[in-house]
């Protein structure tokens, strides 16, 4: 079974209330929230899992007020690859665990790429409920930034590679998808958003960012019973480059 | 990385209608002089052809009472055509009908016995024995049954459907019950065949559907299907297109 090396990329860090990653808990506090991608290595691919905000620019024109965004030099999608030795063009495999404005602000740099996303995720991106109206550009994931021929839509859960597979995840978008990596010290799962901080999973206590509460709570039960190891989206717990020590999916253990 | 193909307009020739019908609600009373085109595709070790035109002027006289000013290109024959482009009908891998009008399908038996396989619709071939009265007489059994295509040959599909790495078949129904539109890579970005789903770049670019027609809601959002797909678009009969046209097709969004 092929093995793959999982490396943390920062993307820049946004500045807003805490309350949104932990539902009925930590309100009026206002706290940093990195936005992390992954790049995972191996099997002689070169895979990014989720590609961040589209630029500090970007962010401030189109998000406003509603959050103060920061980025180092190389919290950048471009900047993070050269730290690491990429290029975009060498990446063959981009994953979208959904369609979050800072989960697919950098898809337009990845010609060379195939892109997975659920295809639940892609309906439901151009035509958001209400309440993630806010969160969906369609110049982020549309023809202007992705050729449609480029994109894989999956319905369900997939193997897209020995050793790299993408469960459905409910809860935190309408179509998010966890993707389940085999590494040397076991299952990696980047959950992205539905576990956004490590108090989601440990304590049993939602996301604030919100469809379904039901399918939520499942999506934990998902991650306890396939990985080791697990990678919030938001946690200010994980490292730039990080690429081991990962956090336990059961503290206990 | 995604293959890219080259994408070629095979015009077979032109025919007058009445120009609402294109446009609903445009120059009511006016004709215009529409072409008949299909597509050629090549790359990645395939030739597919999308759609095939009318069987010939005097088809349509015969089948449909008088051709309204019909004038060929060339002779009007696809293999006349396919050969300017170095294809021969055995060379063909797949046609691809977006819908089974006359002037779509009407050279689909010059592959009868070949190894071509043709891509339909299920809803659309379902639909073609039993029209809706209003469109009854765009369809004629013998274009597209055993005497046009031998029963093997024929490839029911449902839903989206990915033809080969880069080629896409996608449900655009509206004009009829089982249209389909095809994309393409290609070097300069995906290209949308549209077939009857925008009859001309204007439905696209004004939101205005055709007038021949099958279910208006779904067609509106075919449109929208098109848009989210595509960066330039071939429309069925898109009186700009160019014989052997095989780039600076129009752009899918207007500006
Ligand atoms: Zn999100
Ligand atoms: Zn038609």
């Amino acid at each position: 079974m092929a093995k793959y090396k999982v490396t943390m990329l920062k993307m820049g860090t946004l500045n807003g209330e805490k309350s949104n990653m932990t539902m009925g808990r930590n309100f009026g506090i206002t706290t940093e929230i990195p936005m992390f991608s992954v790049a995972v290595e191996g099997n002689g691919h070169k895979i990014i899992l989720d590609t961040g905000i589209k630029s500090l620019e970007w962010a401030r024109v189109n998000l406003g007020e509603m959050y103060v965004i920061e980025q180092e030099e190389d919290e950048t999608m471009e900047g993070a690859l050269a730290h690491i030795g990429w290029k975009p063009e060498d990446v063959d495999i981009v994953i979208n665990t959904h369609l979050h404005y800072d989960h697919c602000g950098s898809n337009h740099l990845f010609k060379n790429a195939k892109f997975y996303v659920q295809r639940a995720e892609w309906e439901a991106a151009f035509n958001p409920v209400e309440n993630q109206q806010c969160f969906y550009f369609e110049e982020l994931f549309g023809w202007s930034a992705v050729r449609y021929t480029s994109w894989k839509f999956l319905d369900g859960e997939a193997e897209i590679l020995p050793g790299i597979k993408l469960i459905p995840f409910g809860g935190h978008s309408v179509g998010s998808q966890g993707v389940f990596i085999d590494t040397e010290d076991g299952v990696v799962c980047f959950a992205a958003d539905t576990i956004g901080v490590l108090e989601n999973l440990y304590e049993n206590c939602l996301p604030n960012i919100m469809t379904n509460v039901e399918d939520g709570f499942k999506t934990f039960e998902i991650v306890r019973n396939n990985a080791d190891f697990v990678i919030p989206g938001h946690d200010p717990v994980m490292k730039k480059y990080q690429t081991t020590d990962f956090p336990k999916v059961d503290k206990i253990r | 990385m995604t293959n890219t193909y080259k994408v070629t307009v095979l015009n077979m020739g032109h025919v007058d209608i009445e120009s609402s019908l294109m446009k609903r609600g445009w120059n009511c009373g006016q004709m215009m002089t529409i072409p008949q085109p299909c597509v050629a595709v090549e790359g990645n070790g395939l030739k597919i052809l999308l759609d095939t035109s009318y069987r010939s002027l005097a088809w349509i006289d015969e089948y449909c009472g008088a051709v309204n000013n019909g004038k060929d290109e060339d002779d009007g024959s696809l293999v006349t055509a396919m050969a300017k482009i170095g294809w021969k009908p055995e060379d063909v891998d797949y046609v691809v009908n977006t819908h089974l009008h006359y002037d779509h399908c009407g050279q689909n038996n010059v592959f009868k016995g070949l190894k071509t396989k043709f891509i339909i619709t299920r809803t659309e071939w379902e639909f073609a024995q039993h029209p809706t009265p209003n469109l009854v007489y765009c369809y004629y059994p013998h274009l597209f049954n055993i005497e046009s295509a031998n029963p093997d040959q024929i490839v029911l599909i449902d839903g989206e459907y990915e033809l080969a790495d880069g080629i896409i078949c996608f449900p655009t129904p509206g004009h009829t019950k089982g249209h389909q539109s095809v994309l393409v890579n290609t070097e300069e970005g995906v290209v949308c065949y549209a077939g009857d789903a925008a009859n001309l770049t204007a439905n696209l670019h004004e939101n205005v559907i055709g007038n021949i027609i099958y279910d208006t809601a779904s067609s509106i959002r075919s449109l929208e299907e098109i848009r989210r797909r595509s960066e330039f678009v071939i429309c069925g009969h898109e009186p700009s297109l160019k014989n052997f046209q095989s780039g600076g097709f129009a752009r899918t969004h207007e500006g």
